[in-house]
């Protein structure tokens, strides 16, 4: 049966393409969401997988689909957490978390939501705060890179800066607070 | 197992700082066989299971979509790519053979070379010069007209000095410039007799028919003439005379067109005295004269078969002659002039002298 797949497959059928994707897309994406804590990046994940699958369909030899699609879902995972792991937001994501204790009263919550709220956050920042956080924490930039692309110093980014994030730790604990007490 | 219990943290989000910095390390190693405990072989997949319908469904329309577009990206690309290939295949060579070509042969060897071409006549020839452009010149007896061997329909300029007629080939666009030297001869589709003789002191232009600019290169003057006019150029003063042909041949001040080396010394006046017609219209074949003086009929004669008039051809020659003389039959010519003027033929040429 896979055989018959993989001969197909290789040949530019779209029909035996559609139909490895019932047998293994579920499967794919069940162990996706096993190991990514975002819904919506597990999905990506296993999109790339497939779009990957056809894109190299003549270069599968005798190999099995499950083998070649688990291999390429395993390396997506954790290309995504190195990508999660070595990024500004999610050390600022550990820190609230580290300093949340069972006092503090802020509940525990998903990376992701962390994200979301962030972000409406910074929303409310003046316009220069709210840029560079966004480039400093979503896009990743330096320090240089920040100043060279709004065309300020150095020393005008590391101050809007400061002050944006001070503000967001500042009103981050309350905020989840209060979505608490609105949840409850 | 430490990784594990990284991961397990990572994902509830239970990391703390410091193992956030052993977690990037550990990813940043890379053990494969590390990585492998953690997820298992592709058997585990079995276990796992997501049987959101709609989840996968919006998922595959996703994978659709970036598939079709990549495919068409990459045809849309291909054709792009095939066509420059095309193109390139056909121009890189030809510029590589070029640049090499340049390069062996050095400009003054492969650009159009700026070599004149001239034709000059003889004492007693006539030449009709076809020039690249169309152009067509009948040149008279000690002529010479040179152009440029890259001459054609855009570029038309020639230097002439001697007597011709002019044949243009009309291209309002593209002037045609004679130059004499003292003058500029400015056409754009003519026909008319030029005669700038080297070492006479006036040049003239006799138009025909359509126009000529003629400019001096002394003073840049510049006169343009209409048909049935003619031009006459003093060198000496650098003035241009503009007559009536029909006004000429009544007036016999008006200025002459050609004058010899020797009319050097005579003034402006002098050379006023001279008849205009002594410029053989050699277009029409033979030596149009029309109420000449004895003298200029001598030199015409003289100028024309270059021989030398003796005493009892010239002391028989007393009156101003008008009528047609043969340009290439000397016997005939003086034949014709021993009727008119009554002296005896066998003693009028001498052989030796003719060319």
């Amino acid at each position: 049966m896979e055989e018959v797949l993989i001969a197909g497959l290789r040949q530019g059928d779209y029909e035996a393409f559609n139909q490895i994707y019932e047998l293994y897309a579920h499967k794919l994406l069940g162990y996706a969401l096993a190991h990514i804590n975002s819904e919506s990046e597990a999905e990506d994940l296993v999109q790339e997988v497939f779009i990957s699958l056809w894109k190299n369909r003549e270069s599968i030899k005798n190999c099995s689909i499950r083998s070649y699609l688990f291999t390429a879902l395993k390396k997506r995972i954790i290309s995504s957490w190195r990508a999660t792991a070595q990024s500004r937001m999610y050390a600022d994501y550990v820190e609230l978390m580290e300093g949340n204790t069972s006092d503090s009263g802020i509940p525990p919550i998903e990376y992701t939501e962390f994200c979301d709220k962030v972000s409406a956050l910074i929303n409310s920042l003046p316009a220069t705060q709210r840029t560079v956080i966004r480039l400093s924490r979503f896009e990743n930039l330096s320090y240089p890179e920040i100043a060279e692309r709004l065309g300020i110093t150095h020393q005008s980014v590391k101050n809007a800066l400061s002050k944006g994030l001070s503000t967001l730790r500042k009103y981050l604990p309350f905020y989840f607070i209060l979505m608490n007490l609105l949840w409850k | 197992m430490e990784m594990k219990d990284l991961i397990n943290k990572y994902k509830t989000g239970s990391l703390t700082s410091e193992e956030l910095v052993r977690f990037r390390k550990q990813l940043d190693n890379g053990d494969d066989k590390l990585i492998t405990e953690i997820f298992g072989t592709e058997d585990t997949l079995d276990a796992y299971s997501c049987d959101k319908k709609e989840t996968l469904s919006k998922m595959k329309r996703n994978i659709d979509q970036a598939i079709m577009t990549e495919a068409y990206r990459r045809k849309s690309g291909n054709t792009f790519f095939k066509v420059v290939a095309a193109i390139a295949a056909v121009v890189i060579p030809a510029l590589v053979v070029l640049c090499v070509y340049i390069y062996k042969n050095p400009a003054e060897t492969w650009m159009p070379t700026a070599s004149m071409c001239t034709v000059t006549t003889g004492a007693n020839e006539k030449s009709t010069v076809m020039l690249p452009d169309g152009s067509e010149v009948m040149m008279t007896g000690m002529s010479r007209l040179s152009f440029n061997a890259g001459m054609d329909s855009i570029c038309r300029s020639i230097d002439f000095s001697g007597e011709a007629y002019f044949n243009i080939s009309h291209d309002p666009e593209h002037p045609f410039l004679i130059n004499t030297g003292s003058m500029i001869v400015k056409v754009y589709g003519t026909s008319f007799s030029l005669s700038a003789r080297e070492g006479s002191v006036c040049s003239g232009v006799m138009l025909d028919k359509g126009s000529v600019e003629i400019i001096s290169t002394d003073n840049n003057r510049m006169v343009k003439l209409i048909p049935g006019e003619m031009a006459v150029y003093n060198k000496k003063e650098a003035t241009i005379i503009v007559k009536q042909i029909s006004e000429e041949e009544e007036e016999s001040e008006t200025p002459a067109l050609a004058g010899n080396a020797d009319d050097n010394k005579k003034t402006q006046t002098d050379v006023s005295k001279e008849k205009p017609h002594e410029i053989p219209v050699w277009a029409f074949g033979g030596i149009k004269l029309n109420n000449v003086s004895p003298d200029s009929l001598i030199r015409v004669i003289e100028k024309t078969y270059n021989v030398k008039l003796n005493a009892p051809i010239t002391d028989a020659i007393t009156d101003d002659f008008t009528g047609t003389l043969p340009d290439n039959d000397l016997n005939r010519a003086l034949y014709i002039l021993s009727r008119i003027y009554r002296f005896d033929m066998p003693f009028t040429s001498k052989k030796e002298e003719q060319p």
